[in-house]
């Protein structure tokens, strides 16, 4: 952005307090304008709002999606930090992306892809277009044939903390600054039973 | 260059060295009796502004940005020391970008660092005691001898700024001397033929600011309601501190201008006992408008509660 | 364990520093010590409080500063603190050379400090006049203040009015709060800002910041952050009768060939002086991210509110003690929620005299 772009900016801040009494008294107001014509399919799971990007072999009822797909819930995330609570199986060969803090098309944000391959259980944590990590041993011991509730936290700053069945397992940390407040589903050989978003639970 | 062009350009040195020599000092006081103080030194030779107005408490200033600026410019800078700016001062001093003035330039001048100081605490201090001062008691600006011994300092900052001019500072600096002698005996006079028949003391100070001023002329205190330096004294202080006041013939308390009133309304509920309430400082534009106006105020004021009239 | 290892090497660091330097200042070092020590607690009332129901020690900072020689000053801050987790984490504050002497109507300081940006960044938190920081400030900045390795200079105009310029420029590989080591930025952080002062009827008076901050991240976040930060106060002798302090802010994120965020917040803060060394404050923060939609496109309003009316006990400058209520409604889309929960805070300084600034 151009010096003069910013200094136009800094002569309307100029009026920014004339505005703080019009914004606190739109506070209030309740309701969202009406949606624009809306060219996705909308579905629920579990009473929570979603959308389809790519229907690819997916199978849907409210309480499960199942197949081969990608999916993006509506409603934006109320934070730059939140946690993901998700309860999924994956076949053989299966995965599931969670795609955090990210734009409509779910191409940026952090993504973690579980990933089974027997017993095994394969995770990756990655952020923006070029940061990949591996973090795969920190969920040695989570049964990939039958796994137990994962919660994630993901923290725009760059950061995120993961909990199985309720035990915290490990935080990392990665670079990337990600804005985005839409998240969404990648699925491949996977059930999805639960997908819920919260408030973080840990703020630092 | 031509001759004439060189005679221009001669003339116009000659203008600029002559207006640049005879430009006054400029110097920042912290407080107005400084301020005061170094006019009289440095008579037509200095141009003085004080940072306080004379109402404010010392202690408690803000780095206030106009006074950063007004520190900016300064050729000279007097404080009273003695921990009394400590909580505003050097950030100012800091914030000025000005070397000259800041401590160890040759226009930092600490007033206090020549008077003999009155009640320097012995032992460990710490602030369990209160808001104590650990170089001693800093208000020797309400005594004129105490005062008088500011001179030094204020007169050897003025030279090392302004060498050009020592001979005026340093007769400055003995007429200064001479005329706190001068409003210390005149004064002293006022309060001799009240004060001789008195044995014990005569008073108390709310705040132990008052030594220097108690000191020189012979007054005797029966110490500070404050019972902790800067602590506002419990209900029970007062009523304790009321009666034992009383018991000993104490006339009535004085108090600076920043005390808390309500508290000295207590006070005066609980003792039947008269509180005067006296400026801290010079205040230029009410009726202490100079150092001799002040001090006079101020023994006037003992003499009132004495039970005589002003002379 | 490590983390047990590191505080309890602070400590013997702290307290060694504390031990030897009443008697190095008075060896005309002029080394001064001071530490701030910050206890919070806090309390849910709802199940959507976001309290972290647990008192902790949120800060105890050491600070450290001396004239180094007739030119320059140095000045260094260790804290330890826990982020909410029990855990205990300690960390360089600030350390940093200066000089006020070098340049005339200059300062600088080298190393790594609070940036010289907006109002709360620049003060230390234990000495905020509320307990934890406004949302704005904690979405912009961090939940203490923006800390950097960099250089900054500030010039005073030689006009008859007070008016001070500010320039710095910090590596920028990490921003705010971070928990990695950060890369190499395109553009490190930049920062400007503008100061004055006005005096006000009743012996009071005014300062007004207007502030710039610019960096673009290595994955090519850019960044841009413009704000106000006003200050007014009314004292009578030590007594702050009034305090009015608010900063209103505004930034840009657009992530490189990514979605552009615009978000806008502030927070206003009046306190009154209630007698008995007792104070009365209530904070009023507002923040939106301007340009929210949902994944249809369709706008979404979202806005956070936070009432905080604030009791402080104030014996001296020594020493508080705070009680804050906080109020949380959040509507975002059709949907509210709203959060309560209580805060209570300890705060004492020992050692050397803490400035009054403005």
């Amino acid at each position: 952005m151009s010096f003069q772009a910013n200094l136009f900016r800094l002569r309307g801040m100029g009026s920014g307090l004339l505005l703080v009494a019009g914004l606190l008294l739109m506070a209030g107001c309740g309701g969202s304008p009406k949606s624009s014509q809306n060219p996705i399919d909308v579905y629920r799971l579990n009473g929570i709002e979603y959308g389809v990007l790519d229907k690819g072999s997916l199978d849907f009822s409210d309480t499960r999606i199942s197949g081969k797909g990608t999916l993006i819930f509506k409603d934006p995330a109320k934070s730059d930090d939140n946690n993901y609570a998700l309860t999924f199986s994956l076949e053989e060969g299966g995965s599931l992306t969670l795609v955090a803090n990210s734009d409509a098309k779910l191409a940026e944000g952090v993504r973690y892809t579980f990933s089974r391959t027997g017993s095994r259980l394969k995770v990756v944590l990655s952020a923006g277009a070029s940061e990949t990590y591996d973090v795969s041993e920190t969920f040695a011991a989570v049964p990939a044939s039958s796994l137990p509730l994962m919660e994630i936290d993901v923290h725009g700053h760059g950061h995120s903390i993961v909990w199985a069945a309720g035990n915290k397992l490990d935080e990392f940390a990665f670079t990337t600054r990600v804005t985005g407040r839409l998240w969404g589903l990648r699925l491949d050989k996977a059930t999805v039973t639960q997908a819920k978003i919260g408030k973080a639970k840990e703020e630092h | 260059m031509t001759f004439s062009k060189r005679l221009w350009f001669l003339a116009l040195s000659v203008f600029t060295i002559q207006a640049y020599a005879s430009s006054p000092v400029k110097v920042v006081t912290s407080t107005t009796d400084l301020a005061w103080a170094v006019k009289e030194i440095g008579g037509a030779h200095v141009e003085v502004q004080s940072l306080l107005k004379g109402t404010e408490n010392p202690h408690f200033v803000d780095a206030i940005p106009e006074f950063i600026r007004l520190v900016s410019e300064a050729q000279a800078v007097v404080i009273v020391g003695l921990d009394l700016e400590i909580g505003w001062m050097p950030k100012v001093l800091t914030r000025s970008g000005n070397a000259q003035v800041q401590p160890g330039g040759k226009g930092y001048c600490e007033a206090g660092r020549a008077v003999h100081v009155l009640e320097k605490p012995t032992g460990d201090v710490d602030r369990s005691m209160g808001d104590v001062h650990p170089s001693g008691n800093p208000h020797f600006w309400l005594s004129p001898k105490a005062f008088a011994q500011a001179a030094g300092p204020i007169a050897q900052t003025l030279i090392a700024v302004d060498p050009a001019h020592t001979a005026d500072y340093q007769v400055g600096a003995r007429r200064f001397t001479e005329l706190m002698e001068e409003i210390r005996k005149k004064n002293a006079a006022k309060l001799h033929s009240l004060i001789a028949s008195i044995s014990g003391p005569v008073l108390m100070e709310y705040h132990k600011e008052f030594a220097y001023f108690l000191e020189t002329y012979g007054l005797r205190s029966f110490g500070s309601v404050e019972e902790k330096p800067g602590v506002a004294p419990s209900a029970g202080r007062l009523a304790e501190v009321a009666l034992a006041a009383k018991g000993a013939g104490v006339r009535f308390v004085l108090a600076g201008e920043t005390a808390p009133k309500k508290t000295l309304e207590k006070f005066t509920e609980l003792s039947a006992m008269p509180v005067a309430v006296v400026p801290m400082s010079v205040q230029p534009h009410a009726k202490v408008k100079d150092y001799p106006a002040f001090q006079e105020y101020l023994v006037d004021t003992v003499a009132k509660q004495l039970g005589s009239r002003t002379l | 364990m490590e983390n047990t290892r590191s505080l309890y090497f602070f400590l013997f660091i702290a307290l060694a520093l504390a031990y030897v330097s009443a008697p190095a200042a008075s060896d005309g070092s002029g080394l001064k010590t001071s530490v701030g020590l910050d206890v919070v607690g806090q309390a849910g009332l709802n199940s959507t409080s976001g309290a972290s129901d647990r008192l902790d020690v949120r800060e105890f900072e050491v600070m450290l500063y001396a004239p180094a020689d007739h030119l320059f000053d140095g000045m260094g801050s260790i804290a330890a603190h826990y982020e909410g987790t029990g855990i205990p984490q300690v960390e360089l504050h600030e350390a940093y050379l200066g000089s006020s002497k070098l340049i005339p109507r200059s300062r600088f300081r080298a190393g790594q400090y609070f940036l010289g940006i907006g109002r709360l960044n620049q003060v230390h938190r234990h000495d905020w006049p509320f307990i934890s920081a406004p949302k704005v400030h904690k979405e912009f900045f961090d939940a203490e203040a923006l800390l950097d390795t960099g250089i900054e200079y500030s010039y005073l105009l030689p006009i008859p009015h007070f008016l001070e310029v500010t320039a710095g420029v910090t590596n920028g590989f990490v921003y705010g709060h971070d928990h990695s080591a950060g890369s190499r930025p395109l553009v490190p952080t930049n920062y400007l800002r503008t100061v004055t002062y006005f005096s006000l009827p009743w012996d009071g008076g005014t300062q007004i910041g207007l502030n710039y901050l610019g960096r673009r991240g290595g994955e090519g976040t850019q960044r841009t952050i413009l704000g106000v930060d006003l200050t007014a106060k009314w004292k009578e002798g030590a007594l702050l009768n009034f305090l009015l302090q608010s900063e209103i802010w505004y930034r840009v994120l657009t992530p490189k060939g990514g979605t552009t965020q615009k978000a806008f917040g502030l927070y206003l803060y009046p306190q009154y002086y209630l007698g008995e060394n007792l104070f009365l404050g209530l904070r009023v923060d507002y923040y939106s991210v301007l340009n929210l939609t949902d994944a249809f496109g369709s706008p979404v309003k979202s806005v956070e509110l936070n009432f905080v009316p604030t009791v402080t006990y104030r014996p001296s400058e020594f020493s508080s003690i705070r009680l804050a209520y906080n109020l949380k409604p959040e509507f975002q889309g059709g949907a509210s929620t709203t959060g309560h929960h209580l805060e209570l805070q300890g705060v004492i300084v020992l050692g050397a005299h803490p400035a009054h600034d403005f």
